[in-house]
């Protein structure tokens, strides 16, 4: 009976200790980036590999999503502040037709591409495991941003979290800066 | 062993419970209406706690804004919908608002039954288009369709 309500007690501290951990600890640090080769509303093909050597920031967007809408003109400021320094951003746009993407997101003049995942695949393959498993895995990284290091390794990874929503990007710059400075 | 099969049931549970979760809710009495004359569908919607959805009138194009759809075929004409005011939500760290909907609140549609409706209880299809967002998720756009029964006399 005690051995059977202590595997009770823990199982019970896994089950509510880990959905919090995972919202409040970003997820996959250190893990290798899952590769991917998109085409962008330039028409251009883009893959993570032919990036490698340089950081690389990816947004999860989705035209609908006012998180992202919101974010939208700071991650430009970021490109045009960083570039210098060896920075790529991406914006992966999740399941959306290419005319739409392109219409919604010309507003923003972004000069950095805009790729699509029309079926989700490589956002469902950055789904953090385990996070939000009610969700279809495509839909789990909308709104995140990541930063993947020189060789290929996730640095950063904000999950959405609208309380604290740091549409700014400041904690992405601070850990751009930390890479940066470090050469990691 | 054991504490493993434990984990393994209780999660089981609670990721089918939160797979079947209905994040909004719809409820739409009998509507009584006599051939020729104008009544109301009054929909019943019911965010879940700690979610909200997009308003239906909303400050960005690409927003997707909550609309609902009736279909009167041939027997009803569909007028006018009225929805409720939205209530602020502020996207933290910016100056911007979105419109959104949460907790209970009701969609008005006003309708006319065509003179040569038959009497008889019709059942008119209606879809509730939403975008829903908690604190920590945007979910992809999502529709509810539902019946709704109009009674003719």
């Amino acid at each position: 009976m005690k051995s059977i309500l202590k595997n009770l007690a823990f199982t019970f501290a896994v089950m509510f200790a880990l959905p919090l951990s995972a919202q409040d600890v970003q997820p996959m640090l250190g893990q290798p980036a899952r590769p991917f080769a998109l085409n962008a509303t330039n028409g251009k093909a883009y893959s993570l590999e032919q990036l490698k050597g340089t950081y690389v920031v990816i947004h999860f967007a989705a035209t609908w999503c006012p998180f992202c809408n919101a974010e939208a003109p700071n991650l430009e400021s970021l490109y045009k502040d960083y570039r210098e320094k060896g920075v790529e951003v991406l914006i992966v746009d999740v399941k959306e037709d290419k005319e739409l993407v392109a219409k919604a997101f010309s507003r923003f003049n972004f000069s950095f591409p805009i790729l699509l995942d029309p079926e989700g695949k490589v956002s469902a393959s950055y789904a953090p495991e385990g996070v939000q498993p009610a969700l279809e895995r495509h839909e789990v990284p909308i709104a995140s941003n990541l930063i993947i290091d020189k060789e290929g390794k996730i640095r950063f990874y904000s999950l959405l979290n609208t309380a604290s929503f740091d549409a700014k990007l400041t904690e992405l710059k601070q850990k751009l800066d930390e890479l940066i400075a470090t050469g990691k | 062993m054991m504490r493993w099969l434990i984990i393994f049931l209780l999660n089981s549970f609670i990721v089918s419970g939160q797979i079947n979760e209905e994040l909004v809710k719809v409820n739409v009495p009998k509507v009584i209406v006599q051939a020729g004359k104008q009544s109301v569908i009054s929909v019943s919607v019911e965010v879940k706690n700690g979610y909200h959805i997009q308003a239906h009138e909303v400050r960005d194009e690409f927003i997707k804004p909550t609309t609902l759809e009736v279909d009167g075929g041939k027997e009803f004409i569909i007028e006018k919908q009225v929805f409720p005011s939205a209530k602020k939500f502020k996207l933290e760290g910016t100056d911007q608002y979105l419109d959104v909907y949460d907790g209970r609140f009701e969609i008005q549609t006003f309708f006319t039954a065509q003179k040569k409706t038959q009497v008889s209880i019709h059942h008119l299809n209606g879809k509730l288009n939403y975008q829903a967002c908690d604190s920590v998720r945007c979910l992809f756009p999502r529709s509810i369709e539902f019946s709704i029964d109009v009674d003719v006399r």
